[in-house]
């Protein structure tokens, strides 16, 4: 392997993405996409030597008309901003709202599960249209500034998920929305962690309307958050209406969090990565004695499969699981890194029989391939490959990182 | 006019005679004669045969057997789209897919529903409604058309405003690829390319839909429907803009303008305000906390703009009765003209009131009658171009003032079609709407995926790039 250090390359405009780009396809340049850098991602090791593409100089707003609720900006502009620049017209992008330093591009790109998604459904849901640099070096857009639009194939959205191996969001342009006028949560104690995933289902089966429903657990804590937007008699009324429904399985009181606390809860649920990455970020070599896993699975799975994995698992563990979605995170601590490489790859087989699981962090050996990172390849993954030659066939982007090797 | 059958088109047939049986395989002028057509009467083309397979496997058959013999083909549904989609321009065969029409499995608990491509729409919400569920996207052509036609058309409905469009409730979807292959393909819960969305409006050229895993909605609580008269248009739009810029999300906002409200009342005799020149059907539904609070701001915002009169249903027959206006809008068209032809261009919902003006002027201009019912909360026009007689100028008229509207829609910053498709309609103003790089990886993407150019060929990209260069491609792979 090459021992020298890969450029960075911080293109400022379109036009120099482009060029970039060019430039890596000529010389046979692999380049690893990397938005702002706040969250690298799940990744296996690159394969060669990758320059890596910095988008955080792509910067601004081309058009935002507020009558419309639509914007386009740049897609290295910090989420932060995006949420700033709404606010001033009382609008919001959901899945902006509490993500901070990191980028809309990165957030497209990696499909990020914001903390909102059960009310508002994915960033990519509110995606009008793109501009993106593929493998070629060229700018290609698809889709448009409106909220409805059927016109040629939506490659905008094909990029969501993607992980930067098929190009590099340049522009995009979103949908936003009218700020609600009030938010507001509920907090409260369980005994357990299957009485959790059962009164998040009896709620999902109630006319409540939450914009997030999350099982939180960690060593001697389960708990149940559930969370309102939207008109103030709406929103209190459904607190209310959540209330009856809780009481029987309370251990404790029931906790209604509003403004900053509502705020806050809702900021960590928002970057479950960050969340439970820093849960035990003073244990020493936190690289190598922490892992960060993501299942997907319908909720009746993760009801089924969760409880007993981790009374199985004889280290500390932190989850974050949101049965609605079918989706749940699993931050594991260990004291040293040998325990963690002994126990993780039994507990991976048994999740993987029946979920999807995505190694967001690992001990580095457990996280060196494709198939340790991503899990064996999709059903379609032929597919995948058939856009990957289509879009980027030289193989510029992500050098082999993705799953299947893409 | 009949074609003799290609030698090629005849072996391909008897392939498939001996593959599926011969009852499901027709090239009688009679059969295909009802295939000529979709729901738009501008394009027709007869096929040179028609087929039905009955599965996913039957439908590989199918697919290995043109492309064996170099036979185009073309997939579809009920044969409800409006942009040409589904008819065999280059010959070929059609493969009709409505008979495989069975629900696959429900899950009531998970909110899931597979089905097979020619289950109607409509069955789908009549199959969960039991269980207080139901299927969002919802075309007024709902009763007829196919989830098949769905997917491929990433149809919308009155009630995408709040619940999106087809490609929002998609969870995974079976194809035959044009190689013949049957693939099952994820949604997000797996990692990988969104090729859900790749395929949601890809209108049959990626590859037939075998089976479609659809997301199902909860019954809301609490419905409340509002018709309110407007003395113009204009007033309407304002309202629309107002309504939507207050933070309310009504999950319908139609809007009629006054050639639609005195066709109504000329065709079913309903009656509405003196002066009204436009109506506005506003739908809201959510849990019943906090819904009264909800449709009086409505009512509010409604009457801040210049409302003529408010009308609030009471009750499910009330609502039902409201809803008839919008529902029986184009039925009442057809009373006042024999023919009508709708466009489908989108706008940023600001411009409304001006896109209007020019519609009007544009048809005045091309010495026709234009009546407009169409989804004003997403600023999605269907201009209805009004026609009594199938003559050549007047067809030319007609085909020329819906030319003219939707380069207006492009230069108003919006699009070509919200949901009716590109087809072979709109195919050659695609290179209005998008530069060559665009169309590029269009054409790039569709090579990749149908490399001999079989698959519902001369639809949607423009001849010349696309269709063209995709057969020279395949040329190139076959020879
Ligand atoms: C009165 C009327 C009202 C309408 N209202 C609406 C509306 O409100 N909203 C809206 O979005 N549309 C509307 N439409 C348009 C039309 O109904 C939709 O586009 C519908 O989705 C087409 O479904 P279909 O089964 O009739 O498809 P077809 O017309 O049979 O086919 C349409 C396209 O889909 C392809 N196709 C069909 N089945 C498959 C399959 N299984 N796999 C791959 N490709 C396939 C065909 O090749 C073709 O390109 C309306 C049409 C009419 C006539």
């Amino acid at each position: 392997m090459n021992a020298h250090t890969p450029p960075t390359w911080r293109p400022e405009s379109v036009d120099e993405l482009a060029a970039c780009v060019r430039d890596a396809a000529a010389n046979a340049q692999p380049v690893v996409i990397a938005g702002r850098g706040t969250r690298p991602g799940p990744a296996a090791l690159a394969q060669g030597n990758p320059a890596r593409l910095a988008l955080d100089g792509l910067d601004g707003v081309l058009r935002h008309s507020p009558g419309d609720l639509s914007l386009r900006v740049f897609a290295g502009l910090r989420l932060a901003d995006l949420d700033a620049l709404l606010a001033e017209h009382d609008q919001w992008f959901p899945s902006a709202a509490y993500r901070g330093a990191g980028s809309l591009g990165g957030l497209l790109a990696s499909n990020a599960e914001g903390a909102l998604q059960l009310g508002y459904g994915r960033a990519r849901e509110h995606l009008l249209g793109a501009s993106c640099v593929h493998g070629s070096g060229e700018v290609a857009r698809s889709r448009g500034d409106v909220v409805k639009n059927v016109a040629g194939y939506d490659v905008a959205r094909l990029l969501v998920g993607s992980h930067g191996t098929l190009g590099a969001y340049a522009e995009v342009a979103l949908r936003v929305f009218p700020r609600p006028q009030r938010s507001a949560s509920l907090r409260v104690e369980l005994a357990d962690l299957a009485t959790a995933f059962t009164v998040a289902r009896h709620l999902r089966a109630t006319q409540l309307e939450p914009v997030f429903l999350n099982v939180l657990a960690e060593p001697d804590l389960v708990e149940l958050v559930l969370g309102f937007d939207g008109l103030k008699a709406r929103v209190k009324g459904q607190l209310k209406a959540a209330r009856p429904l809780l009481v029987p399985h309370a251990t404790g009181s029931i906790e209604v969090l509003e403004d900053t606390s509502d705020h806050s809860l809702r900021a960590t649920l928002d970057d479950p990565v960050g969340t439970l990455g820093r849960a035990h970020a003073a244990a020493p070599r936190a690289a190598e004695s922490h892992a960060l896993l993501h299942l997907r699975a319908p909720a009746a799975v993760l009801a089924d499969l969760l409880p007993p994995a981790l009374r199985a698992l004889p280290l500390p563990v932190h989850l974050d699981a949101r049965p609605a979605l079918g989706s749940a995170w699993l931050g594991i601590h260990a004291d040293n890194s040998l325990s963690l490489r002994d126990e993780l790859p039994a507990l991976l087989t048994a999740l993987r029989r029946r979920a999807h699981v995505t190694v967001h962090n690992a001990p580095l050996a457990l996280r060196a391939t494709p198939e340790q990172v991503w899990g064996a390849p999709p059903a379609d993954f032929a597919l995948l490959q058939t856009v990957k030659q289509a879009l980027d066939p030289s193989g510029v982007f992500a050098a082999g990182r993705f799953v299947g090797g893409l | 006019m009949p074609r003799a059958p290609s030698p090629a088109l005849t072996a391909c047939l008897d392939a498939l005679r001996t593959q599926l049986g011969a009852a499901a395989v027709h090239d009688d002028a009679d059969s295909i004669l009802v295939y000529e057509s979709d729901g738009s009467r501008l394009h027709d083309a007869v096929p040179e045969a028609v087929v039905f397979p009955r599965s996913a496997a039957q439908v590989a058959q199918v697919v290995r057997a043109c492309v064996r013999h170099g036979v185009p083909y073309v997939g579809r549904g009920a044969g409800t789209g409006l942009s040409g989609g589904a008819m065999a321009h280059d010959g070929g065969v059609v493969v009709a897919l409505n008979r495989m029409n069975k629900v696959l499995r429900f899950d009531a608990a998970e909110r899931r529903i597979r089905v097979e491509p020619g289950v109607r729409n409509l069955d789908v919400t009549r199959h969960v409604a039991p269980h207080g569920l139901y299927y969002a996207p919802d075309p007024s052509s709902q009763a007829a058309c196919t989830i098949g036609g769905n997917v491929a058309h990433n149809s919308g409905g009155p009630h995408t405003l709040k619940d999106g469009v087809t490609v929002n409730h998609l969870l995974g979807v079976q194809v035959v690829t044009p190689q013949g292959e049957i693939v099952e393909v994820g949604g997000d819960e797996r990692p990988g390319y969104d090729l859900l969305a790749l395929l949601a409006g890809s209108e049959g050229t990626l590859g037939l839909v075998t089976a479609a895993e659809l997301k199902l909605l909860r019954t809301r609580e609490s419905v409340r429907t509002l018709l309110v008269a407007y003395p113009s248009v204009e007033h309407a739009c304002e309202a629309v803009s107002a309504i939507i810029g207050s933070g309310l999300l009504p999950c319908a906002l139609e809007l009629l303008d006054v050639e639609v409200v005195d066709a109504l009342t000329a065709a079913f005799g309903l009656e509405f305000p003196d002066g009204a020149g436009a109506l506005l059907l506003i739908e809201t539904d959510g849990p019943l906390a906090g819904m009264k609070t909800e449709a009086k701001r409505i009512e509010a915002v409604c009457k801040e703009h210049g409302a003529l009169s408010v009308r609030l249903a009471a009750d499910d027959a009330e609502r039902a009765q409201l809803w008839k206006a919008r529902k029986q809008a184009f039925g009442a068209l057809g009373r006042i003209a024999r023919h009508y032809s709708t466009q489908d261009g989108v706008i940023p919902r600001t411009r409304l009131p001006e896109m209007l003006r020019h519609v009007r002027e544009i048809a005045a201009r091309h010495e026709l009658r234009v009546a407009n019912v169409f989804h004003a909360g997403d600023g999605n026009l269907h201009p209805c171009l009004l026609y009594d007689d199938e003559s050549a100028d007047t067809t030319a008229r007609v085909v020329a003032a819906g030319q003219e509207i939707l380069a207006r829609c492009l230069e108003l910053g919006g699009t070509l079609s919200g949901e009716h498709g590109v087809g072979i309609e709109k195919r050659e103003a695609m290179a209005q709407l998008f530069d060559a790089t665009a169309l590029e990886v269009f054409t790039n993407l569709r090579a990749a995926f149908d490399p001999t150019g079989l698959c519902n060929p001369g639809k949607v990209l423009p001849l010349g790039r696309g269709c063209g260069e995709v057969l020279a491609a395949g040329k190139q792979v076959s020879s």
